[in-house]
């Protein structure tokens, strides 16, 4: 059984981050600065005890947070966060993508407790310096794509209902853009490194650095769409609307790579 | 100017075209998908398999449809770069401001040249091989049909290409007696001419050998089985039966059937490598082999068990018209063996890749963070300075088309 403290930091969390995603809401929907405020102070919190979440876990467990479902989305999600709130520090006037960012984070949450199990010690086959490199990056590109995601749905707010008082307020069409492609860039670099230490590792591991694994593929397919999105926009000129769309199905992409594939194909891999 | 240098140039532009590229991006994208959903390599389907398969869908990452796109991107991005080289002047574009996101930029393309170059030279030359031993089983390894085979057990290499392969001992580690933390295979490998090498191979540390690498997959438990017809007496089985392991963690199980086409019932055994009893029941103390017991079970045609007994070692059992006994237990580790001429293209164009994003969007990245932001909303921005950003110059290089596109 997963230890009390755990349980308890958890759900601490998820309400931290639900807490924040009202608080945001309220201040989006009602124009007031001082409600998304609150909704970061709520979200710094909420790292705080997803930190001390993961922490426990990684006692109980003896090696980093990293081998199953749970772990992996606790790992994951707290990277999400820390990204967001380190571009808030820097570039707060498109904080509002937090309107976006926190239900996903909390939902991911939410999903990874369904198949939480006890904390077991790491396998052979995980022992290995390229696991490390390999999760870290691939939830650090997860986490630059959901912010470049929040930026690009609020940009599809703001071109589909240019009149909505809340989206008025929202910043401009041009910044959310340019917000959301660099973090598709950030994103795109790290995917990179995830996939390369990923084939490294394989190598090692399976003898072969790449099998066309489901799991392999999707992320292939998610890097590809990406790929695709780079090429569009500096070679066809694909801005606003038609490179937000994009980005919001290379989400898609990447969620079934990450959550998707194990419903319809079986994979060598373990996945999140 | 001819017809035939102008047909040369709108096949050059056309190959060099930037939409040609996003077309066969979209290709691999879709081809990839087919491939992660549909299931690959002898899918049996009634109805899908004879109609997809002409298509190749069901071997998409060896179908010519895929291997052709990969290759047109090959050279789709080669013509690019270079004619992009020659239409700005050569390697004077690398140079001026931006030099670093310019190289970056063509180092981006070098190397998925080169990634695409090594994966189909992977593809083609690329040799395989799984192979299962059992503790103290030697076995020939060569070359057949294509790939590696185990040719049965030998005491040496008898041709050029063939390898000796013979597993000595596979330890394994538990934490509290439950979890395998460690596992490791010592081998020892010969090849007729050639010194051989002995040594261990765990997950993730694998062992080369004449241009092959041997790379422990699994391990698992082989218990000797004795079965004799129970009237006669008669020796139907003697032998090491490498059971599958289901499951991980607590959850893990070791079984399998004995693969004897002319016993009367099909025989399921299973092995609790250490055991606690419950009453009646018997369950999985642990997964080291300190107590063992194989559970044998006996099914008819309907997959039904009609009977089953335990077996400690040592123990004999007579169970419907057979007897068994437990012989011993030793353990067995697969090994994928590989020989893959490409690999060192691929891994260099990997880390040549890695190195080229970098260079090409590091210098944005400062830049990006370092400016002020935009201010026009009212979500919580306060006090700090407003510019409006020119969005068409902060994306980097410009890189010039070419005047067909």
């Amino acid at each position: 059984m997963m230890p009390q403290a755990e349980i308890i930091l958890f759900w601490v969390t998820v309400f931290a981050y639900v807490g924040a995603f009202c608080l945001h809401l309220f201040g989006f929907m009602g124009g007031k600065a001082r409600g998304v405020t609150y909704a970061v102070w709520i979200l710094w919190m909420g790292l705080g005890f997803h930190t001390a979440t993961a922490i426990v876990r990684w006692m109980a467990g003896g090696h980093p947070p990293v081998t199953d479902t749970y772990e992996l989305n606790l790992t994951g999600t707290w990277f999400t966060v820390l990204i967001f709130l380190a571009f808030e520090k820097v570039r707060r006037a498109e904080r509002s993508v937090g309107l976006v960012v926190t239900p996903i984070v909390f939902l991911v949450l939410g999903y990874g407790f369904m198949s939480r199990g006890e904390p077991v010690p790491m396998g052979p086959a995980y022992q290995s310096p390229w696991l490390v490199v390999h999760v870290i990056f691939a939830w650090l590109a997860f986490g630059c794509y959901v912010i470049s995601t929040g930026a690009a749905v609020l940009l599809l707010l703001k071109e589909g209902f240019p009149s909505w008082n809340p989206i008025i307020k929202a910043p401009e069409s041009e910044a959310l853009d340019l917000a959301s492609y660099r973090f598709i860039v950030l994103g795109f670099i790290n995917h990179a490194v995830m996939l390369v230490s990923g084939a490294l590792w394989a190598k090692k591991l399976w003898g072969h650095y790449w099998s066309w694994d489901a799991l392999e593929t999707w992320s292939l397919v998610a890097f590809l769409v990406y790929a695709f999105y780079l090429h569009a926009r500096s070679f066809l000129g694909w801005r606003m609307r038609r490179a937000a769309w994009l980005t919001v199905l290379g989400l898609l992409v990447v969620a079934i790579s990450f959550w998707g594939v194990e419903w319809f194909s079986p994979s060598v891999h373990p996945g999140p | 100017m001819s017809a035939r240098y102008r047909l040369s140039t709108i096949l050059l532009n056309g190959l060099s075209s930037s939409k040609l590229a996003l077309v066969l991006v979209l290709l691999l994208i879709l081809l990839s998908i087919v491939g992660a959903v549909l299931p690959q390599e002898g899918a049996a389907h009634p109805i899908l398999t004879g109609a997809l398969k002409p298509l190749g869908l069901f071997h998409v990452f060896r179908s010519w449809p895929f291997l052709a796109t990969i290759f047109l991107l090959g050279i789709n991005t080669l013509t690019c770069t270079v004619l992009h080289l020659l239409r700005e002047g050569g390697f004077s574009v690398l140079k001026g401001p931006k030099a670093i996101e310019r190289v970056g930029f063509f180092l981006v393309h070098l190397s998925l040249i080169a990634l695409l170059s090594g994966g189909l030279w992977s593809a083609a030359a690329r040799l395989n091989g799984f192979i299962v031993l059992t503790e103290g089983q030697r076995g020939l390894l060569a070359r057949h049909d294509g790939s590696f085979r185990l040719l049965g057990e030998r005491l040496r290499p008898e041709r050029e290409g063939e390898f000796l392969v013979f597993l000595k001992k596979v330890n394994i580690e538990y934490e509290r007696k439950r979890y395998p933390i460690a596992a490791t295979s010592h081998l020892e490998i010969r090849s007729r001419g050639m010194e051989g090498v002995e040594g261990e191979v765990k997950f993730n540390e694998p062992i080369a050998y004449n241009g092959l690498t041997f790379t422990q997959r699994e391990t698992g438990f082989s218990p000797r089985l004795v079965i004799r017809d129970a009237g006669s007496g008669k020796l139907l089985l003697d032998s090491f039966v490498a059971l599958k392991t289901f499951g991980k963690g607590a959850e893990r199980e070791y079984r399998d059937f004995v693969p004897l086409p002319f016993l009367r019932q099909r025989v399921i055994i299973t092995l609790y490598p250490s055991f606690s009893r419950d009453n009646d029941t018997v369950r999985k103390a642990g997964d080291a082999p300190d107590n063992p017991l194989l559970l044998i079970e006996m099914e008819d045609g309907s997959g039904r068990v009609v009977s089953h007994g335990h077996l400690p070692s040592g123990g004999r059992l007579a169970l419907g018209e057979y007897s068994f006994l437990f012989a011993g237990l030793r353990r067995w580790a697969a090994f994928q063996v590989v020989q893959d001429p490409g690999y060192p293209i691929v891994m260099v164009s990997l880390w040549l890749g890695m190195g080229a994003l970098v260079l090409r969007y590091l210098p944005d990245l400062g830049r990006w963070f370092r400016e002020e932001p935009v201010r026009r909303g009212g979500h919580g921005d306060r006090g700090k300075a407003t510019r409006t950003m020119d969005w068409r110059h902060e994306e980097g290089i410009e890189v010039t088309l070419p005047p067909t596109l």
